[in-house]
């Protein structure tokens, strides 16, 4: 993803008044269908695109699947009432209109017509509402749903929920990145609830034709696929134009044969390329390379039990580390990180707090060093956690260990697989987890802070204290004033730096490539394939 | 013969047993949680153990064992947590390009290993047997992965005679299907050749000392015959026992081969496997190669008695 203009702030707070006010228009139904041949493209269109893929998720269901990798695969199948564009603001896909209660409890949204599926029927109310229900029931928004609110058809072009308490945010959530409501035949969704769906049909520009485990995904040109009227700029929103017929996700998991299969033409496209051949990629004409920005990157220290759960401590942490000196361990090209301290970095217009940048890459080594000294630490050893899945993370734990030792912390570093640093790190006791002290780790980008698992999960957090900033949350949700639901999200970064909960550090970028032949090629967690054109 | 046969079978079985208990001991005593993989860093505490609850991750080790011995006695390997397919379909699925590798290799390590074990047996001393052993030492000292990645830089991107990865059945084409698999197969196969190379010059040095090969040089039986037909005949049972070791070494031993290639075998679906903790299709996976080193060691003593009629299958000489 390239890296986009960061001025549409207005746009945001537009869109939140008109939603506040009512029915909020996001386009009409009229549409352009997929074509297969391109003009204005020299050459020949390539008939099949191989996208080197580094990871294999787990599932493929678009509403289960938790990886950036199910998303990004999936998205091209299916698509929701809701979806981002590439400014991170949400904007309708499958629905015309939506419009939520003065109260912030009534969320209706007026369907677009005439939308097909991948098996020739057309998408009707009952489909969206069996589909969202399932949801519902399954993805992390469980807690919007815990009371037993469904989603309802009101008409055969109109479908609602209705919440108990105000929840402005919800369109948010709506339009989430990973486990998404994906809008699928009622038919094609699990009786039982507990299997996952087996049938991949959807309303997106291609249809699903075949998982190869451990070898690939094929994909295949919808050619009756029907968007909304609006282009795409980036993301996900918009209307979806395809013209590849044919589309393999190859799952490749060595870095380097990605690399090589791209620079002889065998990839399209490869995703993840390792920071350490960006240099080499930039040297090679025949290859293009894009940023992709996806994680955010933090320190988290153990509040629960050992001798984290000092605040002058974790105050001392946050003091002494240097930033600057971890990116240059982790990232030798330092495009592919930017270091901050808001919770959510200036490419989300309406979620960065300035603020917050005081908080981070601070360098006081010498009041550290006060802080450690005046705490009850004695020395004694902690263990740092890191993972061998990814190399920028345990490269720049080495050099925190250093940065520790120089304030008089001394750490040992544990790196495991990254299967074992799951359940070591998340291993879902309440009475806390003595496997680790301290580590860095990163997650990927979510819709909105209010639907990050780190601020609403204590196991996520490092057993900070959720309540202090429990009530912030809580009132975001309950304002439709986008300055007062903003200053409430300030409210929660000052909270948790304040507290020393956690440590921001930075957001990074992981490197995709193409070979030249690939046109309009934008990456918005993975490569966007709408808009794309791929000569021979 | 039946005794034989009865005996190898109760053999093979009690072995079979025995693995299946230390794989499934080691493989859920790794330290992590397939409930937690499956639904990723950010699950909830609850979803987690709803799931572990249906994976059955909740039983006792001995309650789960015997269910997934009961389930492979009805011919049910298991279904793979993450894949959403049985185990017997993906192994019937990556079977075959780990079995066409393995093939592969076995054919260019006896290829070359053979003839220069023989060859540095009748050069002994000279200037040709000290090179081919250094070329030997040179084989089983790179270790495969380099070479693989040394082939793909130079043959691959360089040259682009072969593609850098995947896999092409035969029935798509009988030239890309080699194409795909060269490389692999001789990163595979090449430090094999080298031992196999050593080990026939060592059983070819051996024989060459007896009395009967003294004897036929005596009648003057030519170079050839004493070399193919009496010395490398009788020096053969070493020779099998180390290409049928190498067979079932190439069936576990491509992981890192199949990863580098891309080759959607039996070596990259255990590691995405081991990744994600999926734990049937370790299982299932591992006792397959496990029954792939039994067969390997029956068909050695098959091949015994064939090559040297001493040797019965009740296992005395004569």
């Amino acid at each position: 993803m390239k890296r986009r203009e960061l001025t549409k702030k207005f746009i945001a707070v537009a869109l939140t008044a008109a939603m506040a006010l009512g029915f909020t228009a996001c386009g009409g139904n009229s549409s352009t269908g997929n074509q297969k041949d391109t003009s204005g493209t020299s050459g020949t269109t390539k008939e099949e695109v191989h996208i080197a893929y580094n990871a294999e998720p787990e599932s493929f269901d678009p509403v289960k699947g938790t990886a950036v990798a199910t998303r990004s695969i999936t998205r091209n199948v299916f698509e929701g009432l809701l979806e981002l564009d590439g400014e991170y603001e949400v904007q309708c896909q499958l629905c015309s209109s939506y419009e939520v209660s003065e109260d912030g409890k009534i969320w209706t949204f007026k369907l677009r017509e005439g939308v097909p599926f991948h098996n020739g029927d057309t998408m009707t109310a009952d489909d969206v509402v069996a589909s969202l229900n399932y949801w519902a029931d399954f993805n992390s928004t469980s807690e919007y749903f815990a009371d037993g609110t469904r989603f309802e058809k009101i008409d055969d072009k109109t479908v609602s929920v209705t919440f108990s308490e105000p929840k402005f945010l919800f369109k948010y959530f709506l339009a989430g990145q990973t486990g998404f409501a994906a809008i699928m035949p009622e038919e094609c969704i699990p009786a039982d609830g507990e299997t996952s769906i087996s049938e991949y049909i959807g309303t997106g520009p291609y249809k699903w034709v075949e998982y190869k485990p451990t070898q690939y995904v094929e994909l295949e040109l919808f050619e009756d696929y029907v968007g909304p009227d609006f282009e795409c700029n980036g993301g996900d929103a918009g209307n979806r134009i395809c013209t590849i017929p044919k589309v393999y996700y190859d799952f490749v998991t060595d870095a380097t044969t990605r690399l090589s299969g791209t620079t002889t033409g065998q990839y399209d496209i490869a995703t993840n390329i390792s920071y350490d051949n960006i240099a080499q990629v930039e040297a090679d004409k025949t290859l293009q390379i894009y940023q992709d920005w996806q994680f955010s990157v933090f320190i988290f220290m153990n509040q629960k039990l050992g001798v984290f759960q000092d605040e002058n401590l974790r105050k001392a942490v946050r003091l002494a580390v240097d930033v600057d000196e971890l990116t240059a361990s982790g990232f030798p090209d330092k495009n592919y990180c930017k270091i901050t301290g808001s919770f959510d970095s200036d490419i989300f217009p309406t979620w960065y707090v300035k603020d917050a940048e005081a908080y981070v890459n601070q360098k006081n080594t010498e009041e550290a060093k006060k802080l450690v000294e005046a705490s009850s630490y004695d020395g004694s050893e902690l263990k740092l956690i890191t993972t061998d899945a990814y190399p920028e993370l345990k490269a720049m734990t080495m050099v925190l260990q250093q940065q520790l030792k120089e304030i008089g912390i001394n750490c040992k570093v544990e790196s495991y697989d990254w299967a074992t640093t799951v359940s070591m790190l998340w291993n879902f006791d309440p009475e806390g987890n003595s496997n680790y002290d301290i580590y860095i780790m990163s997650y990927p980008y979510v819709s909105s802070p209010v639907s990050s698992a780190i601020l609403t999960n204590q196991y996520s957090i490092a057993y900070a204290d959720l309540s202090n900033i429990a009530e912030p949350l809580e009132k975001m949700q309950s304002t439709a004033d986008e300055n007062e639901m903003l200053g409430y999200w300030k409210e929660v970064q000052t909270t948790l730096y304040e507290k020393e909960m956690l440590i921001k550090l930075l957001d990074e970028a992981c490197a995709t490539i193409s070979t030249d032949k690939v046109q309009n090629l934008d990456n918005f967690g993975g490569p966007v394939l709408w808009g794309v054109t791929v000569t021979e | 013969m039946k005794k034989y046969f009865f005996k190898r079978l109760f053999y093979t079985i009690v072995t079979l047993l025995i693995v299946s208990v230390i794989l499934f001991v080691l493989t859920h005593c790794t330290g992590a949680d397939p409930a937690k993989l499956v639904l990723g860093i950010q699950a909830t505490p609850e979803a987690v153990e709803d799931l572990r609850e249906k994976m059955g991750l909740n039983d006792s080790l001995i309650v789960q064992y015997f269910r997934w011995l009961g389930d492979i006695l009805h011919g049910d390997l298991g279904t793979s947590y993450m894949k959403n397919k049985t185990v017997t379909e993906l192994l019937g699925e990556s079977f075959m390009p780990t079995f066409n590798i393995a093939i592969y290799a076995e054919i260019i390590s006896m290829c070359i290993g053979i003839p220069l074990g023989v060859l540095a047996a009748k050069y002994k001393g000279k200037s040709a047997s000290v090179a081919i052993s250094s070329v030997a030492l040179l084989g089983m000292s790179i270790p495969g992965f380099l070479l693989a990645l040394f082939m793909m830089m130079a043959f691959c991107v360089k040259l682009q005679w072969f593609p850098v990865a995947g896999y092409t059945p035969a029935m798509e084409g009988f030239l890309e299907h080699i194409r795909s698999m060269t490389l692999p197969a001789i990163a595979l196969g090449f430090p094999q050749a080298a031992l196999i190379t050593r080990t026939t010059n060592n059983a070819m040095l051996e024989v060459m000392n007896t009395e009967y090969i003294k004897t036929a040089k005596a009648k003057g039986a030519s170079e050839g015959a004493i070399l193919f037909k009496h010395a490398l005949r009788n020096a053969l049972i070493p020779i099998i026992t180390v290409c049928l070791q190498s067979f079932a070494v190439f069936f576990g031993g491509a992981v890192i081969i199949e990863q580098i290639f891309n080759i959607p075998g039996i070596g990259t679906l255990v590691f995405s496997s081991i990744s994600s903790r999926d734990y049937y299709v370790i299982q299932g996976a591992v006792l397959v190669i496990a029954l792939i080193y039994v067969v390997a060691n029956i068909l050695m003593d098959i091949l015994y008695g064939i090559v040297d009629p001493r040797i019965r299958i009740t296992g005395k000489s004569k």
